[in-house]
């Protein structure tokens, strides 16, 4: 494993993204393009980042480790630990950012760029687990269900691998 | 934050962000839950006021944002240093339980049932970013809409052009310019 080129690909998609799922269009395409990652990996690290403690943000970790072993996961948490302290200067420019209005087109262009792109991977994450009856009903109603907001995400996720475990084997 | 009683040791501070980073499992809306309740509402070191403020600088920084508001909080009750102890302290245990969860998987993974699971949670997860996606949508979809039909209409290109491009193979960061640039000119000259 090129450790150098390993790090910097998980550097560049914390870097140059916000939010926990920011990263993900980077990593789906860099990783797999690569051959340093498999579909199946993606969820696996998404589905942990969604259980563990802290930011689910931390998928990425999950991902470091499932990739590069121990490595893997130091270097991953690394490189997205360092992004957020650029919110030290973030804030002692924000009064003046917040005066252009360019400023918040720049950050909403961003969001719906990450939505757009993320939809494309999750549909590639999609096809790749396998299009079938079960499948689509367990995405529609955890859809509807997390849409609400009443249900947990890991009771949600937790019902959802029960499911799999029975139908899916 | 005048009506603040005092700040915060260091010590404390790390003490507080450590409990966080190792009791919050459930993810991110765990952990904004606990950071909020603890240091708003059970230790009083900021203010709701202070907190929603924190929220809307990290808006701006890259990276995840619960990272970024540690670091922020961090900064407004301890100062730079504050600022690492609390990173620090948010991220050791938090990224430790993280891997060894992995680790663990990796060990039961090969069993039948557990990739039956794994199938079954897949489609989940695609259904929770489909959720997801729509909260993270709302604010932007509605300042556009704020401007009329034809900047929502903009909104619109911009999520499909992204999601064509990417399908098709473009680099991530070329989409995600191509939104930032969209929309950042459109409202410089809105």
């Amino acid at each position: 494993m090129d450790w150098i080129t390993y790090f910097l690909l998980f550097f560049k998609a914390s870097l140059l993204s916000t939010g926990g799922r920011g990263p993900f269009p980077y990593l789906f395409t860099d990783l797999i393009g690569r051959g340093w990652a498999r579909e199946a990996q993606f969820a696996e690290a998404l589905t942990v980042g969604e259980i563990s403690p802290g930011p689910s943000g931390l998928w990425v970790v999950s991902l470091g480790y499932l990739t590069g072993g121990f490595t893997g996961a130091l270097l991953a948490a690394v490189a997205i630990s360092l992004p957020p302290f650029t919110v030290l200067a973030v804030m002692r420019v924000h009064e003046r950012l917040k005066k252009f209005r360019a400023t918040r087109g720049v950050m909403d262009g961003l969001v719906l760029a990450i939505v757009g792109s993320s939809t494309a991977v999750m549909a590639q994450l999609f096809v790749s687990n396998g299009v079938n009856t079960t499948t689509v009903v367990i995405g529609a109603v955890v859809a509807v269900a997390a849409f609400h907001g009443r249900i947990p995400t890991f009771v949600l996720l937790a019902a959802a691998g029960v499911a799999g475990a029975l139908l899916l084997v | 934050m005048s009506d603040i009683p005092h700040t915060p040791s260091l010590r404390n501070l790390f003490a507080l962000w450590l409990r966080i980073g190792a009791t919050s499992f459930g993810g991110g809306s765990a952990t904004q839950l606990l950071i909020q309740r603890h240091f708003v509402e059970q230790q009083r070191w900021l203010t709701p006021e202070d907190f929603s403020q924190v929220w809307a600088v990290v808006q701006f920084a890259p990276g995840i944002n619960l990272l970024a508001i540690a670091v922020v909080i961090g900064k407004k009750l301890g100062g730079t240093r504050g600022a690492f102890v609390s990173a620090l302290g948010m991220l050791l245990p938090s990224v430790g339980i993280t891997i060894a969860m992995t680790a663990l998987y990796v060990l039961v993974k090969d069993q039948p049932r557990i990739a039956g699971a794994l199938h079954g949670i897949t489609p989940a997860l695609v259904g929770l970013s489909i959720a997801f996606t729509w909260r993270l949508l709302k604010p932007p979809v509605e300042a556009l809409r704020a401007h009329g039909r034809a900047p929502m209409m903009l909104g619109l290109i911009v999520i499909g052009a992204t999601l064509a491009m990417t399908l098709l193979g473009v680099p991530v960061l070329i989409s995600y310019l191509l939104g930032a640039a969209a929309l950042g000119i459109f409202y410089a000259r809105a």
